[in-house]
Order: C-alpha cells, then sequence, then structure tokens
C-alpha cells in the first residue's frame, strides 16, 4: 500500500506578544492509503492543530515549519489557489461541532451546491444532484430535506449532513476531528458505525482524532499517541492495547473506565500535562512518570523502534534499530 | 423507618411553556409544553450517592434542579432531610442551602472571571455568615489544600484564567463543599475533563463524600463513570425513569432495553472485544409531543402493540430494583 500522507518534522508555533507556544515539535507520520489513523491524545497534547496544519487551516498566528506531502507534494509549498483545489476535492475535513461549519443561512443543498461548483466548476444540475444523493443516501438522510437549513437538523443528523458534505467529492483522505465528541452517547455510536462503513465503501483514508482511547479502538489501523506536542507512541491497533510502550499510553488506558463492573480501582495519570511556552527539559512525560530516571529528566527522547512499533521513551533505548 | 432517608422525590413534574409567537396568540393555539421531567419519583439514602443517567433532553439536568428548588416544579413533592420544600419560600429556603450544593459541568462559567479563586470561594462564607472574615479566610485556605489546589496562598490570589481546567473543578468543588453540606447535585461535573483529569476528580470527590459524609445525585449522560461514585442507578428517558435499581444489578442485568443500548455503546478501549452492539433506531423525539404509550417504542426493537398505546408503569423487578418496560426480562 502506498503513503497517502508523509509528515515530516513538523513543528507549529502559536506567537503571541509575550509568548510563543510550541504546539507541534518535529512531529513526523506517515498514512497508508485506505487505512484509519487515530490520532490520541489529551486537550492541548497538539491533537488538534495535527488536524489542521495538514488542511493548511491554522490561525495567522501559527508558524509551521517541516513538510507535509500529500501523495509526493508539499502541502506547506502550496500557494493559496493550490490548497483551495486540494480542500474538499482531495483532502476534506470533519469537525467537532456541526453547527459551527455549516452556514445557518444557507439550505443545505446549497452547501453541496457551492463545494461542488467550486472544485468542478457549473456542472449540469442532474450530474449535482446524482453526486448529492450518492452521498445522502450513504449517511441515510432522505433527499427531501435538502431544502431545509442546518438549525432544521438534530445534532446527530447535522453531522450525518456534514459526513455527506465532506465525502461529496470522493477525497481521498477526510481528517474527522473530534467528530463525534458533542454528541450523545448513543448518536456517537451511530456515527461511528456509519463512519466505520462509509471508510469501507468510498475507500477512503481517514485521519480520525479524538480524546476517547475506546472510540478508535473499534475502528482505526494505527493509533498514534500524542503528548505535549510529541507523537509518543505509534503503533497498529491491536499491537497497541494488547502491549502498550509508553508509560503514558499505558496509564492513559487504564484511566479509561470500562464497563466491568468488577472492576472498581480507579486510576488516573498524577499530575497535569506540561504547559508548552516553556516545555520542561528532557521527556516531556517526566515528571508524571512512574519509571522517570535522570537521564528522562534532562534529554528528549528520540523514537526508538520496537518490532515495527515506534515509541519515544528511554526505556526502549537498548532495543533500537538505527534506520 | 429504619432507613435514613435524605431526599424523597414523589410524583415530580416540571413542563415548561413553549413560547408561541403573536399568531398563536391571536389565534387562540393550544399552548404547548416541554414535557421535561414527568412523574419521577425516587428516594436517596443517605451517604448512598444515585447516578442519573441519561441523553441530553432526557430531563435528568432538569431533575436536579427542581430538587435544589432551582426551579419551581408543575406538580409533586420533594422532601429533603424529612421536610417538605416542595413550596418553601426563598428565605426559608436559604439555611436550606447550606445542606444542599451543586457543581455544574463548566467551571468558566460557574466562576466570575473577575473574582479572585479565594474570594469565589470565601464569597459562600459571607453570604451565610459563617465565621469572623479572619476564620473565613483559614477556612477557604484548607479547603483549597484539601482539593489539591496548592500552594494555597498563590491560588487564593489568582483568577480563573490562570488555572486549569481541573483546577477551575476543584475550585467550584472547594465552593460547595465550604458550607459543609450534605447533598450534592453534581450535574456532568467530570463531563468537559479529559479522561486522567476526570479520573483525579472522581477519585477526589469519593474521597470527600467518605470524609465529609457526602450523598451525591450525579448526573451523566456518561454510564461507565457512575460505578466508581454511586450506590444505585436511575436511568431517565424522555422525562421518565425507566429503571432505578442497585449499581451492580444495572451493570450486570439491566432490564430495559434502553439501559441495555446505553451500556453497550460505551466505547471499550479493546479491539479484540466482539461487540454486541444494540443502537437504537434514531434519536430522542421531541419532548414537546412524546410518543404515546411507552416513550421508548418508537426506537425499540422488540416494540410490540400494547408498547404504543399502554405506558408501562415501573414495576419492582425484585431487591429494589424497577423497571418501566411491558416486557422487562423477557427481550
Amino acid at each position: 500500500m502506498g503513503v497517502v500522507l508523509s509528515v515530516r518534522d513538523v513543528s507549529v508555533y502559536y506567537k503571541s506578544y509575550t509568548r510563543t507556544v510550541l504546539a507541534l515539535d518535529r512531529v513526523s507520520l506517515d498514512v497508508e492509503e485506505g487505512k484509519v489513523v487515530g490520532v490520541v491524545g489529551e486537550s492541548g497534547c497538539g491533537k488538534s492543530t495535527f488536524g489542521s496544519a495538514i488542511m493548511r487551516i491554522l490561525p495567522h498566528s501559527a508558524e509551521v515549519k517541516g513538510n507535509i506531502f500529500f501523495r509526493g507534494k508539499d502541502l506547506l509549498s502550496e500557494d493559496p489557489e493550490g490548497m483551495r483545489r486540494i480542500r474538499g476535492a482531495h483532502i476534506s475535513m470533519i469537525f467537532q461541532d456541526p453547527m459551527t461549519s455549516l452556514n445557518p443561512v444557507m439550505k443545505v443543498k446549497d452547501h453541496f451546491i457551492e463545494t461542488i461548483h467550486t472544485h468542478k466548476g457549473k456542472i449540469a444540475e442532474e450530474e449535482s444532484m446524482s453526486m448529492i444523493k450518492e452521498v445522502m443516501d450513504a449517511v441515510g438522510i432522505s433527499l427531501s430535506r435538502l431544502n431545509d437549513y442546518p438549525f432544521q437538523f438534530s445534532g446527530g443528523m447535522r453531522q450525518r449532513m456534514m459526513i455527506a458534505l465532506s465525502l461529496v467529492l470522493h477525497p481521498e483522505l477526510v481528517i474527522a476531528d473530534e467528530p463525534t465528541t458533542s454528541l450523545d452517547v448513543i448518536i456517537q455510536a451511530q456515527i461511528l458505525n456509519l463512519l466505520r462503513d462509509l471508510q469501507k465503501k468510498f475507500g477512503m483514508t481517514l485521519v480520525l482524532i479524538t480524546h476517547d482511547l475506546g472510540v478508535v479502538a473499534e475502528m482505526a489501523h494505527y493509533i498514534a499517541v500524542f503528548y505535549a506536542g510529541h507523537v509518543v507512541e505509534f503503533a497498529p491497533v491491536k499491537e497497541l492495547y494488547k502491549d502498550p510502550l509508553h508509560p503514558y499510553t499505558k496509564l492513559l488506558m487504564k484511566a479509561i473506565p470500562n464497563i466491568d463492573i468488577d472492576d472498581r480501582q480507579i486510576s488516573f495519570i498524577p499530575g497535569y500535562p506540561p504547559d508548552l511556552s516553556s516545555p520542561p527539559p528532557g521527556c516531556r512525560f517526566h515528571d508524571r512518570c512512574p519509571y522517570a530516571t535522570d537521564k528522562c529528566r534532562k534529554e528528549t527522547p528520540p523514537e526508538f523502534r520496537v518490532n515495527g512499533r515506534k515509541v519515544k521513551c528511554w526505556l526502549y533505548e537498548g532495543e533500537r534499530v538505527n534506520e | 423507618m429504619s432507613e435514613d432517608i435524605i431526599l424523597q422525590v414523589e410524583n415530580l413534574v416540571k413542563y415548561f411553556p413553549v413560547k408561541g409567537g403573536l399568531l398563536s396568540s391571536i389565534l387562540g393555539r393550544e399552548k404547548r409544553f416541554v414535557h421535561a421531567v414527568d412523574d419521577v419519583s425516587f428516594d436517596i439514602q443517605r451517604r448512598k450517592s444515585l447516578g442519573l443517567v441519561g441523553e441530553s433532553g432526557s430531563g435528568k439536568t432538569t431533575t436536579g434542579r427542581l430538587v435544589l428548588r432551582l426551579l419551581d416544579p408543575t406538580s409533586g413533592r420533594i422532601v429533603f432531610n424529612g421536610k417538605d420544600i416542595t413550596h418553601m419560600q426563598d428565605k426559608e429556603l436559604i439555611p436550606l442551602r447550606k445542606k444542599m450544593q451543586v457543581i455544574f459541568q463548566d467551571p468558566m462559567a460557574s466562576l466570575n472571571p473577575y473574582m479572585k479563586i479565594g474570594d469565589a470561594v470565601k464569597d459562600a462564607l459571607d453570604i451565610h455568615n459563617i465565621g469572623s472574615p479572619r476564620e473565613r479566610r483559614d477556612m477557604v485556605m484548607d479547603m483549597l489544600k484539601k482539593m489539591g489546589l496548592t500552594p494555597p496562598e498563590r491560588i487564593y490570589n489568582s483568577y480563573p484564567k490562570d488555572i486549569s481546567g481541573g483546577q477551575r473543578q476543584r475550585v467550584v468543588i472547594a465552593r460547595a463543599l465550604v458550607l459543609n453540606p450534605e447533598f450534592i447535585v453534581a450535574d456532568e461535573a467530570v463531563a468537559m475533563l479529559d479522561v486522567s483529569i476526570r479520573s483525579q476528580l472522581i477519585e477526589l470527590m469519593i474521597e470527600l463524600a467518605e470524609e465529609f459524609g457526602l450523598t451525591y445525585l450525579f448526573i451523566t449522560h456518561d454510564l461507565a463513570v457512575t460505578k466508581y461514585i454511586c450506590d444505585r442507578i436511575a436511568v431517565m428517558y424522555l422525562g421518565k425513569i425507566v429503571e432505578i435499581g442497585p449499581l451492580r444489578d444495572i451493570f450486570t442485568s439491566p432490564l430495559h432495553p434502553y439501559t441495555r443500548s446505553l451500556m453497550s455503546v460505551i466505547p471499550v478501549p479493546d479491539p479484540f472485544r466482539e461487540k454486541e452492539e444494540f443502537i437504537p433506531k434514531g434519536e430522542i423525539p421531541n419532548p414537546i409531543s412524546p410518543p404515546s404509550g411507552c416513550r421508548f417504542h418508537p426506537r425499540c426493537p422488540y416494540a410490540k402493540e400494547v408498547c404504543k398505546t399502554t405506558e408501562p408503569p415501573l414495576r419492582d423487578a425484585g431487591k429494589g430494583h424497577q423497571v418501566a418496560c411491558h416486557f422487562a426480562g423477557e427481550v
């Protein structure tokens, strides 16, 4: 399988008058065609910045370094017009809150028409309608609702629409940033099942950004665990859940409440993630890590390879294989 | 009675009128109501926290506000510590408010951004005129320390924007606890926090419950977290309690199809698990005109004719477990 997206040493700085926040620090990640990659981490770990950096929709205060290759082309060197042609048609995005992503005074149909016309020019009505019908059918919304406005839909329906809209041009890559976070648990399950079916049906590559390790366990092929602007672990989903390597991944996994009533021992990671305007020296997780040594406090660990998996932790130093 | 009941709720009802436009009032159209809470009854024993679980629009938040008398019920009865508080006037309620406190979901919205953390906590003591100004300051410091907000001197003088979300929620808890309450309504108190911070806070809430002898009404959409902190669970759907029972029974043998679906959709961090999902069709209906019969019938895969016409009452399923379903135990 070819690599659709290759992120290379990407750093993102948010600058204000008083301080600079290093939201992503030399992040590298490859995404294979047709696969689902889950990007997981707590608030402020840089996972949304990662998604927005690929789409090139970061705020102006952000400075980006590195390369993001999409089908061999560096997105970071595209001009605004070139990016416009890519967004929507080749890479699209699903956001957390569909109400703020849709235009409240535009009918649903016009959202689709606008997207189609932007990329395909003024094509015939029948042709656009058949494209719209395909995706509306796929997400299970009746075509009769095309003349409604976003506020006339419930939250779950709006997210379905958002998904239909993101797929109407059959993009190769879809980035979903917390697509179910603002939804109720049952609607969340419906939307996740829908996304999983659509991913298979359309064969798109999906980057699923979420704070919930439970959500990605069920649909991702690979998981990238983000912590304080670093990818601390990258592994195939089953291996990661069976045997998490990084101490952060281990503790994070334990902190998720399961439904086993006999397992009522609550566990959590002590402390808080670091302030990224002055990140700690050494490993960024060292002050919360039960295994931290002096080395961890002083030197930032490189990425070690363990059985084809990647982990940024000194514990695995001996197992390093040079690339 | 040997049981020590802290809160008793009987046939609680809250309808919110729907504001019609000018046209509706001229035409004299029938007034419509949102049936937010519709005939809800439950007891909470002292130091036996109740988890109130349901989706958005199930009426769980309204129930929480009603029992605190932050909203006036349409009908029904609320008894707190043996006293009927349903029709108490604000003045009579003030001394009671020390005993019953609330923690909301969003600490940023619960705290005044222009008020120092310490003053926000002390405010509660000022209002109820507890202790001398000096004592109040010490009480606040003690409470901040207990919440793990250290160093308390620095936290006391900072503003909500200066601390993290998890710390802010600790401040809100400190403010609730400084009055030494007995009963706390925690309305999605941990919903906005990251998983690890959430677990920290639940741990703190459990410790505090033991230390202060607290009873929680723990309102949440997330069934999984209730297992740490609750003794009993009530599941609400569209203004009704559809199932209520001991924590373990609800987790191991849920009887209502809706409870079962809530259990089955909890995302489990285990890609090896063969998941048996039971996802109801569609979404929660409009509470202005709730479905006839059983309110869950349009989404229930087991619905039969009787479910469309007859509302199932809550019936006993043994050991304090009650369920409102015609076919509970059969499906």
